[in-house]
């Protein structure tokens, strides 16, 4: 049949509505092709950490080099000292690169995941997408999935890079095989700080209408508590009042999933217990926001 | 209706919508105040002056408001339950009123995502998108980014969007809004054929008169919350017995002669340019004794015909106070001269 001003013809939908769609996966990835369209910010974001991850890979090549050129007595022993000492250890290498590019994993999340909610409020696009059988719990897990990927991209993408060469240029993929546990390591910490912020970065961002007052709300919280925190412990003196610090507790964190000695004064129950508390609060206000949304009572 | 076995929303004669007692309070301020009414299927007009409660009423029939007081039930789901929210919105196509589109997103990206989050397959999805996009005649325009479309075209999109997983029920809010005579023509002639040639109970929330007369078959008037006239459109607007539109032939006497005879003989009769309303008298039950007096004064008569309400007058009727009706009347006189 058709209209009388137009000439395309309705075409009814025969087939069946999925009974099980995983609508959380369909809404993130919509929002991780959207992000990745702006290639500016991308590539801002993104060289970095590829910079570093590429650096960081020929570093570790260089270290087992050494090693078994050291071995097999192409280089003397005197230097090969010198040079591993100058490269340090892989375990250690991983460390430190993990704690670089955390810095990038922040930007990236905070950059990405600042509007991802309040654009949608300021918008309404959240009309569109609570008219459509999605659950509260289904757009935080979209929203939280999508900002996620953004994180792991520049921090666990380059982390397990590192690692892979590390277990490629290994002898014998004797990395892989005997520390295996700094592989798991990383993952495990990347995984925990890009979900912390992400969380965060959410929260926040479903408080407010605009993406850059976001934006500024997440670095508040993130470097104005890390600089309250700092300042405090400087003036009594005592470092217990960096737990205030995100960062400080995330360092902490490491410091213990790495096996490293601590460089604070505190208990690493407490940096979990804080971080467990910002989690627990973000996800909080994010149900709260995120109800208001779909349903105004 | 047991939530077990809801009724097919496009059978005919079955209510796809039911409203008892719907209250809506912001605080102080009462949005619905006892609205009770039954929505038959097909192309429905839901009128109101701006701030009557219009928006408000879709909103609580998709569950994103909950009502103060009240119940509703759409498709034979209860929009106020959890459960049966998530089921009402596989049944429902809503457009927006406001634009409610993400940038850097192009149109067929959006119409196959919504698709896909109400169940359908990434395949389905894309081609449902293009049947909608076709449906609505956005052409190569749909792979343009969101942030580059006119609003004829965004209005659009958003109906495309509703049509993805083909509901039974369409909630229209303000679908004409910012389009221009073309675009209103075309968005009417979209909006007329769901209802009435695809079947579909299709609820239109407007301000415009004429939209709601052209599409709709059906009406509910709501005023400042509270429903005061529904009905059938043609019942409502139906011939009106005791006026007459008289037009008179140059060759005999003029209109202003049987203007006077008319109301000599007791009957009302106003000249206009182009034609002579003449009211009879309470009681009369045709028009045999204008023709009587026409002949009398020597008078030929071309045409007859009885005056009909139109939806204007009985919506004034209706909302009463025509300070309140500005909104809506405002809007018809500008289509109008547009």
């Amino acid at each position: 049949m058709k209209a009388s001003t137009h000439t395309e013809i309705y075409r009814p939908f025969e087939g069946q509505l999925k009974s099980w769609p995983l609508r959380p996966w369909v809404l993130a990835w919509s929002g991780i092709r959207l992000g990745f369209r702006k290639k500016l910010p991308a590539m801002l974001l993104y060289s970095p950490a590829a910079i570093a991850a590429l650096v960081g890979a020929i570093r570790v090549h260089l270290m087992f080099t050494t090693i078994e050129m050291a071995k097999t007595g192409e280089v003397p022993g005197m230097a090969a000292a010198g040079l591993a000492e100058l490269l340090g250890d892989v375990s250690s290498n991983i460390y430190d690169f993990v704690g670089l590019v955390s810095v990038f994993a922040l930007l990236a999340v905070s950059w990405y995941g600042a509007g991802l909610i309040a654009e949608d409020k300021r918008l309404g696009a959240h009309l569109l997408y609570f008219s459509r059988p999605l659950t509260r719990s289904g757009y935080i897990a979209g929203k939280l999935l999508s900002v996620m990927v953004f994180g792991w991209c520049a921090m666990l993408l380059p982390a397990l890079l590192i690692c892979a060469q590390a277990s490629l240029s290994s002898p014998n993929w004797s990395f892989l095989t005997q520390e295996w546990h700094v592989i798991l390591r990383t993952v495990a910490y990347s995984l925990l700080w890009v979900f912390v912020l992400s969380c965060l970065v959410l929260a926040i961002s479903s408080l407010v209408n605009r993406r850059t007052i976001a934006l500024s709300l997440v670095f508040g919280v993130v470097f104005l508590l890390s600089g309250m925190g700092e300042v405090l412990a400087d003036v009594t003196d005592n470092d217990r009042w960096e737990l205030l610090s995100i960062l400080a507790n995330f360092s902490a964190i490491a410091d213990h999933i790495f096996d490293k000695p601590q460089r604070y004064n505190w208990d690493v129950e407490a940096s979990y217990w804080v971080i467990g508390l910002v989690v627990a609060g973000s996800l909080a206000l994010l149900t709260r926001s995120v109800r208001r949304m779909e349903v105004v009572g | 209706m047991s939530a077990d076995s809801p009724p097919n929303p496009s059978d005919p004669g079955e209510s796809p919508i039911s409203i008892r007692g719907l209250v809506k309070s912001y605080g102080r301020v009462q949005a619905l105040r006892g609205v009770t009414v039954e929505v038959p299927p097909g192309p429905v007009g839901l009128l109101g002056p701006n701030g009557a409660g219009k928006t408000t009423m879709i909103k609580l029939l998709l569950g994103l408001l909950v009502p103060t007081k009240g119940e509703a039930s759409i498709a034979g789901y209860s929009p106020v339950k959890r459960r049966d929210r998530l089921a009402v919105r596989t049944k429902v196509g809503y457009m927006p009123e406001g634009d409610c589109l993400l940038p850097g997103m192009s149109g067929v990206e959006l119409v196959a995502t919504l698709g896909r989050l109400t169940g359908l397959s990434k395949q389905d999805a894309m081609t449902r998108a293009h049947e909608a996009l076709d449906y609505v005649e956005l052409e190569e325009q749909r792979y343009r980014p969101l942030d580059q479309y006119s609003t004829g075209m965004k209005q659009k999109l958003k109906l495309a969007q509703a049509l993805a997983h083909d509901p039974p029920i369409l909630l229209l809010d303000e679908p004409t809004n910012g389009l221009d005579p073309a675009g209103r023509r075309h968005m009417l002639s979209l909006i007329e054929d769901l209802g009435r040639i695809q079947g579909k109970s299709v609820l239109l929330c407007s301000h415009l008169l004429r939209d709601v007369e052209r599409t709709c078959d059906h009406v509910v008037v709501l005023h400042q919350g509270q429903v005061v006239r529904t009905g059938n459109v043609a019942d409502l607007t139906r011939a009106d017995a005791l006026r007459l539109r008289v037009q008179v032939s140059e060759s005999g006497s003029s209109s202003e002669q049987l203007s006077s005879a008319l109301v000599a003989a007791g009957f009302g009769a106003t000249q206009s340019p182009e034609h002579l309303l003449v009211e009879l008298p309470a009681g009369s039950e045709d028009a045999d004794p204008v023709f009587r007096v026409a002949a009398g004064c020597g008078a030929i008569l071309t045409k007859v015909e009885p005056l009909r309400s139109s939806l204007e007058q009985i919506f004034l009727e209706a909302v009463g106070d025509s300070a309140a009706a500005t909104g809506a009347l405002g809007a018809t006189n500008e289509e109008t001269s547009a």
